[in-house]
């Protein structure tokens, strides 16, 4: 085994609020091979996103973040400003959700691409743009030598998402972020663009970690999974152990509410009541006031992430005790 | 986009019209006839008769309005009651001055209204966010008036550093007048800088807020290409205000030039009004009107230059 290129240990975010700090993330661990994708499931506000940004340290300034993160070797939570912005979109770059307010509006989309090859590489501008133009032809822009001279506003929700890959990609990064970066876009533009992802991830081999609340685009193009929530992994594994054998009743609770073309005439089982109060986590596990199989046990004290198998981790102190089938939605019996 | 200017240049024309209209109408609803200002009282009716013939107040307005619009047109805006001489000739050299004073006092106003407002916008909430913010509003509410006298008897009564009043020689140009600029500028000054930062403040910090900023940051620009960014992105809505701000103070300031003797539109505006000449009074408000008017025909390309949104919005439309 290869040593992991992105290694994430106790990873705390703290956030001043008006009524005193609140803790975004309790202590995330994970790591990450190259080449591997590693999704991140969960609802919104179980810190998902948070995790992600706070690899680059792009949090708001009420924030701080604790613990170690280390990307191929360099400790990101150590650099200075000035080292910070040298690996941000060259060692590890980020693809946001909703690229119509993730792109300056005023600039054209060439001018955004070429200016961070300036930034990074020091090049011309006219070899910055002909990079543009290679990165928008890798990312089938159609037309792309037109593109470049487009506003964001000018081109399709696809196509921008497509220049924001092409901006993300634009420094050959060994860690591509991409947080949601599907959610916005049209359902048939959605699979187009996973798709395309998913083939420049395979042919740039680059270490991708996909946050996701969708478990179909988990299933599409994750070697890994990792269920956040509340500011916790709850789980992490394989693909086929976390979205085959999930251990949580969290975990089983999010494969259950997926709609497939199995379950017409079935009615869906939701997960009941809402995701907590960051500010007021209950104590012990967080999904207990949620959870079916609660008792008492589980308000006690946070579980530790257990092994079910060697790479197949579960925070679930009853974990061992519950049935391992998933029961997938009953049948309506009325 | 030419075809935008040509628009835009259309659209000046009706309001040129108008302000000229109501500039003619001003003379004529104020109380009194316009020529009594040159009637004696004891003088016969039949001269008065004549008076008022001679300079044409005896016809029916609409003809009155257009005879004078030809002659505007021609740059003969009448004789001034007081002097005898072209209003032209008084109105151009006022203007020249009080655009000296504006130029000077948009610059200042500008410069200290983006360095303050930006970092305030910056440093968002903490002491020297406040501390800018009260030095913002300290200056919008200044009375200038007040401001301007405490200048004079600071710099000129105590320190004799600068001249109080004044313009110095006529001919002696910017080079031996600079001095005489400082103390009114400083002035004028001080209300567009409190609006031109606190306007700086918002907009930049409403930029701050946006996503792109965090994106720019993703991609690891220097801080200093970002700021760049946010430059061009607050730029178009700012420029308007500082536009207006500019455009304001072309007007003069009656209360600024007075108090400093500066040979302005504000202050000829003054001593036409005491003097009840109507001529020079509508000559001086149709020419200032004028220059308003084009600051913010200015002002309206610059924003379209700037903002792609706009300018493909127009090309979309138009």
């Amino acid at each position: 085994m290869s040593k992991p290129l992105v290694q994430v240990s106790d990873l705390r975010v703290v956030v001043r609020g008006a009524d005193g700090p609140v803790t975004i993330l309790h202590g995330v661990d994970f790591s990450l091979e190259a080449g591997k994708v590693l999704c991140v499931l969960g609802e919104s506000g179980s810190g998902k996103s948070m995790t992600m940004r706070a690899l680059m340290r792009l949090v708001p300034r009420s924030a701080t973040i604790s613990g170690r993160v280390l990307i191929d070797g360099v400790d990101v939570l150590a650099l200075r400003e000035r080292e910070l912005a040298r690996i941000r979109g060259s060692l590890v770059a980020m693809i946001f959700q909703e690229p119509a307010t993730a792109l300056d509006p005023t600039f054209t989309i060439g001018h955004q691409i070429a200016e961070t090859v300036r930034a990074h590489e020091g090049a011309s501008w006219a070899d910055a743009r002909r990079r543009a133009l290679d990165l928008l032809e890798l990312v089938q822009v159609p037309s792309a030598a037109r593109r470049l001279q487009a506003y964001p506003h000018e081109l399709s929700g696809g196509l921008r998402q497509r220049a924001m890959i092409a901006l993300a990609l634009s420094c050959r990064p060994k860690v591509l972020i991409a947080d949601e970066p599907t959610t916005a876009l049209d359902a048939t533009v959605q699979i187009q663009v996973l798709l395309l992802l998913r083939e420049l991830q395979r042919e740039l081999g680059m270490a991708t970690l996909f946050v996701t609340h969708d478990v179909g685009v988990a299933c599409e193009i994750a070697d890994e999974v990792a269920v956040m929530y509340a500011g916790r992994i709850v789980e992490r594994g394989s693909t086929e152990e976390v979205l085959g054998r999930a251990g949580h009743p969290y975990a089983r609770g999010l494969l259950r509410s997926v709609v497939t073309s199995d379950l017409v005439g079935t009615r869906l089982v939701p997960i009941d009541g809402s995701p907590p109060e960051l500010s007021a986590l209950p104590p012990g596990c967080s999904f207990a006031p949620r959870c079916n199989h609660a008792i008492e046990r589980c308000s006690a004290a946070v579980p530790e992430l257990a092994a079910l198998s060697a790479s197949h981790r579960v925070r679930c102190a009853r974990l061992g005790e519950l049935e391992p089938a998933i029961p997938h939605a009953q049948e309506v019996s009325t | 986009m030419l075809r935008f200017v040509l628009h835009r240049l259309a659209y000046a024309v009706p309001i040129i019209v108008g302000v000229s209209l109501v500039c003619f109408l001003l003379v004529h609803v104020a109380p009194g006839d316009p020529a009594s200002a040159l009637i004696p009282d004891d003088t016969p009716p039949e001269i008065a008769a004549q008076i008022r013939a001679a300079y044409g107040f005896d016809r029916p307005l609409p003809i009155q309005y257009l005879t004078w619009l030809g002659n505007v047109a021609t740059g003969d805006l009448g004789l001034a009651l007081s002097t005898r001489r072209p209003v032209i000739e008084e109105v151009l050299p006022a203007v020249a001055n009080t655009l000296r004073l504006a130029a000077g006092a948009i610059v200042l106003a500008c410069v200290a209204g983006v360095v303050l407002g930006t970092l305030a916008a910056y440093r968002a909430g903490r002491t020297s966010d406040r501390a800018i913010s009260a030095i913002g509003i300290s200056g919008m509410s200044v009375p200038q008036y007040w401001l301007g006298i405490v200048l004079v008897i600071v710099f000129s009564v105590e320190l004799g550093l600068l001249p109080a009043t004044g313009m110095g020689h006529p001919d002696a140009g910017l080079a031996g007048q600079w001095q005489h600029m400082i103390l009114p500028t400083i002035t004028l000054a001080t209300v567009p800088a409190g609006v031109i930062a606190r306007s700086v403040r918002s907009a930049v910090s409403e930029v701050l807020q946006q996503e792109y900023v965090q994106a720019l940051e993703a991609k690891g620009l220097p801080a200093a290409w970002i700021v760049l960014h946010v430059a061009k992105n607050a730029a178009p809505a700012l420029l308007a205000i500082m536009g207006l701000q500019f455009a304001n103070l072309l007007g003069g300031s009656i209360l600024v030039e007075t108090i400093f003797a500066w040979p302005g539109s504000g202050y000829l505006l003054n001593s036409a009004i005491f003097l009840r000449d109507l001529p020079l009074m509508q000559g001086t408000v149709l020419v200032l009107a004028l220059f308003f008017v084009l600051a913010n025909l200015a002002v309206d390309l610059l924003q379209m230059a700037l903002d792609p949104r706009m300018n493909s919005a127009r090309r979309g439309s138009g």
